[in-house]
């Protein structure tokens, strides 16, 4: 993928997807800073020499990166050794109804759904028992299959059967019903699969799970990660599990992670210092992101710094760079503009702003002078709110870790303490 | 049909009905009050039928204390020799306090009284009506046709083994030996061995189970693993109990259940409890197994854990059915049921309906009896349960034998002995008898 040399090919290279395959990682991949390395090089080596299947966290804000790193492993993990099992529950489940039932039918659906691509002969017995398993629980039937095969439409039974617990709620309901009093059942069945995956292919099964922190509500996260965490220690091979962040502010945590081997955490890279300096290891970090995307000659360094100083947030800054970007092409101006930049930037600050309850404001100024964000007690949420909603952000650096509005708030910070 | 009904009767009962017999035959024109204990409606209608043959008598239901006064009162027997009572199942207040209060009244009447009664209305007498039961004059308690089954209790095990039929259950036993040939964690050979019990139990298999078991136990021990100690101690006393091995039972009962409270595992505690309420419900403390069963269905309950509660209501019905309380066997069995449809648990399912059909075999319903044990057996044979489905055959046999169908008796009892005898089952001997029994009569009609 070369380097932009304009504003159309700028705009088409800044986009906030994660990197996925070789090109985009050789193109586009910029090596973290040495004092905050990405995590994921010490991750692939635990689960290469480790001989317990381990059960990992993996924590990080919401898009500082998980999902590039998260390919990245995948992209390292020995293939002659490993069979990764790499998905999005937002591409499999319906995030804004998500249980953890509906989780555990995915997963084995989806090692299953690998076995099969990879061409596994399943021992007989394991395979037809978990198929009547799967078709029992979901009440799917082989003719449904069939019928959609007569049709045209080529999808396996783990297709189908993933398809209808996404985008059906009436079977969500009944796998939530069937699976009640016999969610033990369903891990055996995976715990089998994996065990003859293993034989057969004579590689580790890894199950690598993504935007496990972007349900929709933190209740939901709760419930998945407090109240069953011991069922995610279930699964006998390995798993990384994205965790949302804020959930690691809930007391509750402590208890929580030590059940799993690691819990990874993924640095958010402050662009300002604690003591409000600037960082400028980190600041050459984010313009090298947009530098391997685009030529020089499209943006002069002093607007990129304004970018970078007012996201500090790695999606957060692409963002604004290709919002920026397209309002420079529709101004038929050559390079992006401090003005553009500004335009895009005053916009998302006006859609946080918006969103702000008097008390989030409070919270925030009191995060803003503290350097912390804790909430009150066990029933106070409103900074774990900010922090789900990355009103405010964590940091770690060689001070330890410390806490600020989002940057991009920064201005308003002000406007907020000349109110109070 | 009185014959057959009398004939139904245990031999011991026999001799109890011939001294009743003989006590209403002494005690002729003098005011007496004898109380007998029959827990089956149809088994008492039917001794009833015989006395009436015996006896001018008149036949009293008692269904308030009023009944009772009035009756008595009246002074008018229609020249009857005997009064015949029947209580009704519950003993109410109303009828309590008639009892104590108007106890005179039956020797007042110059002819002997019949009282039949259920085991718990007889327990509730002693109870709440301590006046009348003192003024007694005999008592006797008949035991009712041989139910064999009939406080058949149902396990509540740590873990619970959910499968469709007995071909489901012969893939998971595949499956287990082919992923213990695989897997090289201990903590997961245990799980495995577990299971492979499991299986072995529910094919019947003891001697395999047995082993199995013993295996999980051993390699448990070795990783220090509390729970994995426990789980197999209490399958171990279950198949104990099965066989006969009561002592042995209540020795592993009890050690599992001192390790699940170590741990404080509710679970396993609850399990613990039920078992040892089944093992009391064997040897007949019917106190003992009540409040065991009590405890493990709080403990259920509070747990959510639907299948155990589903297990003790079932095992209270067994313990209601002991006591006599029909009525209320009748509801925890629907009660135990209707959980178990919903969970789709077909082992408490075929349990249930085989108990539902004993009590509508109780009541005379054979009809509705036939279809009970119709399906239980569907049920039992599909998952391959060769404890339940000899346990339903044998007392299928008792039902047709009931009826007159001696052929079709013989052959249901011929496959109950040869499923007991397979399973070492301490039913085999009782089995045996019944269908030499069988054959006697048949070889004499």
């Amino acid at each position: 993928m070369p380097r932009a040399r304009n504003l159309r090919e700028a705009y088409n290279n800044l986009v906030v997807e994660p990197l996925k395959d070789e090109e985009e990682f050789r193109d586009f991949y910029v090596e973290r800073p040495d004092k905050a390395p990405s995590p994921i090089e010490e991750l692939k080596d635990r689960i290469e020499i480790s001989e317990r299947k381990e059960k990992y966290l993996f924590l990080g804000f919401r898009g500082s990166g998980k999902s590039t790193e998260l390919n990245r492993l995948l992209e390292m993990i020995d293939s002659d050794r490993f069979l990764v099992v790499s998905y999005s529950i937002r591409d499999q489940l319906n995030m804004s109804d998500f249980d953890f039932r509906d989780f555990f039918v995915s997963m084995a659906l989806m090692i299953y759904d690998t076995a099969l691509a990879e061409g596994v002969k399943l021992n007989r017995d394991i395979e037809e028992d978990f198929k009547d398993f799967v078709k029992r629980i979901t009440k799917v039937e082989e003719e449904e299959i069939t019928r959609s095969r007569a049709a045209g439409i080529s999808l396996s039974l783990a297709k189908v059967i993933l398809l209808k617990l996404g985008r059906e709620a009436k079977t969500r309901d009944i796998v939530r019903k069937e699976l009640e009093m016999q969610i033990s059942d369903l891990i055996q069945r995976l715990n089998w699969l994996i065990v003859d995956v293993e034989e057969k292919t004579e590689k580790r099964v890894v199950v690598i799970v993504d935007d496990l922190d972007k349900l929709t509500r933190v209740e939901q996260a709760e419930e998945f990660f407090y109240k069953n965490y011991e069922l995610l220690d279930q699964p006998s091979c390995f798993v990384v599990y994205t965790f949302p962040i804020p959930l690691a502010f809930n007391p509750y945590f402590e208890n929580v992670s030590s059940a799993f081997d690691d819990a990874i955490i993924l640095p958010q890279l402050p662009v300002i210092n604690i003591d409000g300096s600037r960082n400028e290891t980190n600041m050459s970090f984010y313009r090298e992101v947009v530098k391997t995307r685009i030529e020089e000659e499209l943006i002069e360094d002093v607007v990129l710094d304004e970018a970078i100083l007012s996201t500090g947030k790695l999606s957060e800054f692409v963002s604004i760079m290709r919002d920026a970007t397209i309002k420079a092409y529709r101004n038929k101006r050559e390079k992006i503009a401090k003005e553009d930049v500004e335009s895009a930037l005053e916009k998302l600050r006006r859609t946080y702003d918006r969103t702000l309850t008097e008390e989030h404001k409070r919270r925030a100024l009191e995060i803003h002078e503290s350097k912390e964000a804790r909430d009150l007690n066990k029933d106070d949420d409103v900074s774990r709110e900010l922090l789900f909603s990355l009103t405010a952000v964590e940091y770690e650096d060689e001070n330890g870790r410390w806490c600020d509005v989002d940057p991009l708030l920064l201005p308003l910070v002000e406007k907020w303490k000349r109110r109070e | 049909m009185e014959e057959t009904r009398i004939e139904d009767a245990r031999a011991e009962d026999l001799e109890e009905i011939d001294t009743i017999i003989a006590e209403l035959e002494i005690s002729k024109g003098r005011g007496n009050l004898i109380l007998c204990v029959v827990n089956a409606p149809a088994y008492r209608d039917g001794i009833i039928r015989v006395l009436k043959d015996r006896f001018s008598s008149k036949v009293i239901l008692v269904k308030e204390g009023g009944d009772v006064i009035q009756s008595l009162k009246s002074e008018d027997f229609g020249g009857a020799e005997v009064l015949i009572w029947t209580m009704p199942e519950k003993l109410t207040e109303d009828l309590a306090d008639a009892l104590n209060n108007f106890r005179e009244l039956f020797y007042d009447a110059g002819i002997s009284s019949l009282v039949f009664l259920s085991q718990s209305f007889l327990d509730d007498v002693i109870r709440k009506a301590p006046d009348f039961w003192r003024y007694r004059g005999n008592y006797y308690e008949l035991k009712g046709r041989d139910r064999g089954t009939a406080f058949e209790a149902i396990d509540a095990l740590a873990t619970s083994l959910h499968y469709q039929n007995k071909e489901d259950l012969l893939r998971r036993k595949r499956i287990n030996e082919y992923i213990l040939e695989k897997v090289t964690d201990e903590r997961e050979i245990a799980k495995i061995l577990n299971e492979l019990g499991h299986i072995s139990y529910n094919l019947g298999a003891y001697d395999n189970a047995s082993k199995y078991f013993k295996q999980e136990l051993c390699l448990s021990e070795k990783l220090g693993d509390k729970g994995g100690v426990a789980r197999p101690l209490i399958l171990l006393g279950w198949l104990a109990l099965e066989t006969g091995d009561m002592a042995e039972a209540h020795r592993l009962f009890g050690e599992g259940l001192k390790l699940f409270q170590d741990m404080n595992y509710k679970r396993g505690v609850s399990s613990s409890l039920h078992n040892l309420g089944s093992l009391a419900l064997a040897i007949g403390d019917l106190a003992e197994a009540r409040r065991f069963f009590g405890e493990s269905l709080k403990l259920f309950q509070d747990m959510n854990y639907k299948r155990g509660v589903s297990s003790s209501l079932h095992n209270l019905g067994s313990l209601a059915l002991a006591a006599g309380d029909v009525a209320d066997a009748h509801r925890l069995f629907g009660e135990s049921l209707k959980i178990a449809q919903e969970l789709g648990d077909k082992s408490i399912i075929s349990r249930s309906l085989f108990h539902l059909g004993m009590l509508a075999q109780d009541r005379g319903e054979i009809s509705e009896a036939r279809r009970f044990y119709g399906e239980s057996l569907k049920i039992a044979q599909e998952l391959g349960d060769k404890s339940i489905v000899a346990i339903t055959l044998a007392q299928f046999a008792h039902l047709e034998e009931g009826e007159g169908y001696l052929e079709r008796a013989l052959d249901l009892i011929r496959q109950a002995e040869a499923l007991f005898l397979e399973l070492g089952s301490p039913r085999a001997e009782g089995t045996r008898i019944d269908r030499v029994w069988l054959e006697y009569k048949i070889a004499n009609e």
